[in-house]
């Protein structure tokens, strides 16, 4: 009787990671799970929140000042860079104009979210972040912060989103590195990110900062990711491995910044 | 008919369990952290070991499962396996002393983190390194406490 229940049940497990493997049914069914997930994780991180809550308090003022000036100062020197762009980018689209080349169309329509969970195992590293349909947010939308890319959304509900991290293990983005304009798929591993694929005798060294590539349809171009750290070679295989630490702050940002970057026209198209 | 309250306690504590093993957790203690469910799993085996089973595994492995984001199932897979050891095996957990007890329990969380380590490497492509098996001494020094606080809970029934 205890055999015939153990036995049933494994196999009964089996067969639900099997479909769930296969058609990714938690995922589709992400609204329902949430009305069961988010009160245990809400419950779960009081005790962090608390925390956060006294420290915050207690944290002098000389603290804030400081801070606050540190601030001002930043803003004052990207004021002054985001001015230059604008006129660097005037100058490029002339350029551009005249040389008869397509003239880059990017929206420019920002949003900056408030990172509300964080759930970091090894087998999932996603962010929820509070904002939803409701603000216009897409599935495959690019998620940034100050430092670089943070990940893209994976799943929307009316008011918050799951944000899936680039150091993920089922995400993959095409990297292009800043020092030498090579391309490469850099895969998440849990803790950063790895490059599988790299021939042998390619320039590439530890220290390189990789960008994006813009040649996927998700994130914008030049966006800083991360920084190898190592390259490895495995004695028997034709590929080097590369690690890279991803350069967003992804399991310390308070906030992060959300960018309209494909057409409207494409969106409507993707509304899968 | 007789109200079985431990039912109730039981549900508790493991929605309980749930909760502090989804506890976000620094970097650095995120592996220290100690198995919750599956230690209250064995407890109420030895409490109830005819009448706790396979439902108390279902109900916490789904609920681990969708708290993790995993595959669902994963979870469930592992807690029934150890239900089943421990129902099958209850007399050695109820009559060996405290201290002896530390053993079989030390066997069965051992079971559970390799099992979740080989499905990290095979399943997900990630090693999760050597820490990957600190939650075992954490746990193993709470067990007693656990034991102690969900005993009082349980025997003291209205």
């Amino acid at each position: 009787m205890l055999w015939r229940k153990l036995i049933s049940s494994l196999i009964l497990a089996i067969v639900l990671v099997s479909v769930d493997y296969r058609y990714a049914v938690v995922d589709r069914a992400a609204p329902l799970v949430d009305l069961i997930v988010q009160p245990i994780i809400t419950t779960a991180s009081l005790p962090q929140e608390l925390f956060e809550w006294v420290y915050g308090y207690y944290r002098g003022i000389e603290d804030l000042t400081e801070e606050n000036r540190v601030l001002r100062k930043q803003l004052l020197e990207d004021v002054y860079w985001a001015r230059s762009i604008g006129a660097l980018e005037a100058e490029n689209r002339r350029l551009r104009t005249l040389a008869q080349l397509d003239v880059p169309a990017h929206s420019q329509r920002l949003l900056v979210a408030e990172v509300t969970k964080i759930n970091t195992s090894a087998f999932r590293q996603t962010i929820t972040i509070n904002r939803g349909t409701r603000d216009g947010i897409y599935v495959g939308q690019p998620v940034l912060d100050e430092r670089g890319v943070v990940g893209q959304i994976s799943a929307t509900s009316i008011f918050q989103s799951t944000v899936l991290l680039v150091t993920d293990v089922s995400h993959a983005l095409l990297v292009r590195n800043e020092r030498t304009n090579d391309r490469y798929l850099a895969h998440g591993n849990g803790q950063g990110l790895t490059l599988r694929y790299v021939p042998r005798h390619n320039d590439l060294e530890a220290g390189d900062t990789l960008l994006t590539s813009g040649l996927d349809d998700t994130y914008p171009e030049q966006q800083r990711v991360g920084k190898v750290t190592q390259i490895t070679a495995q004695p028997g295989r034709d590929f080097l491995e590369a690690d890279v630490q991803a350069e967003a702050q992804l399991h310390r940002n308070r906030e992060v910044l959300l960018v309209w970057h494909r057409k409207p026209a494409e969106e409507a198209g993707d509304a899968d | 008919m007789r109200i079985e309250w431990w039912r109730l306690y039981q549900a508790l504590s493991l929605i309980a369990a749930v909760i502090l093993s989804a506890m976000p957790l620094p970097d650095l203690y995120a592996h220290w952290a100690p198995q919750w469910v599956v230690m209250t799993l064995i407890f109420w085996i030895i409490v109830q070991p005819v009448k706790a089973g396979f439902g108390m595994a279902w109900a916490a492995g789904l609920l681990s499962d969708l708290v993790a984001g995993t595959w669902i199932g994963i979870h469930v897979f592992s807690y029934c396996l150890i239900v089943f050891l421990c129902v099958r095996f209850y007399r050695v957990l109820q009559l060996s002393s405290a201290l002896q007890r530390l053993f079989p329990v030390g066997l069965l969380l051992a079971l559970h983190t390799g099992y979740l380590y080989l499905f990290s490497i095979f399943l997900s492509n990630v090693d999760p390194g050597p820490f990957f098996w600190a939650s075992l001494p954490t746990s193993l020094l709470v067990w007693p406490a656990l034991c102690h606080l969900l005993g009082k809970i349980s025997t003291g029934e209205p």
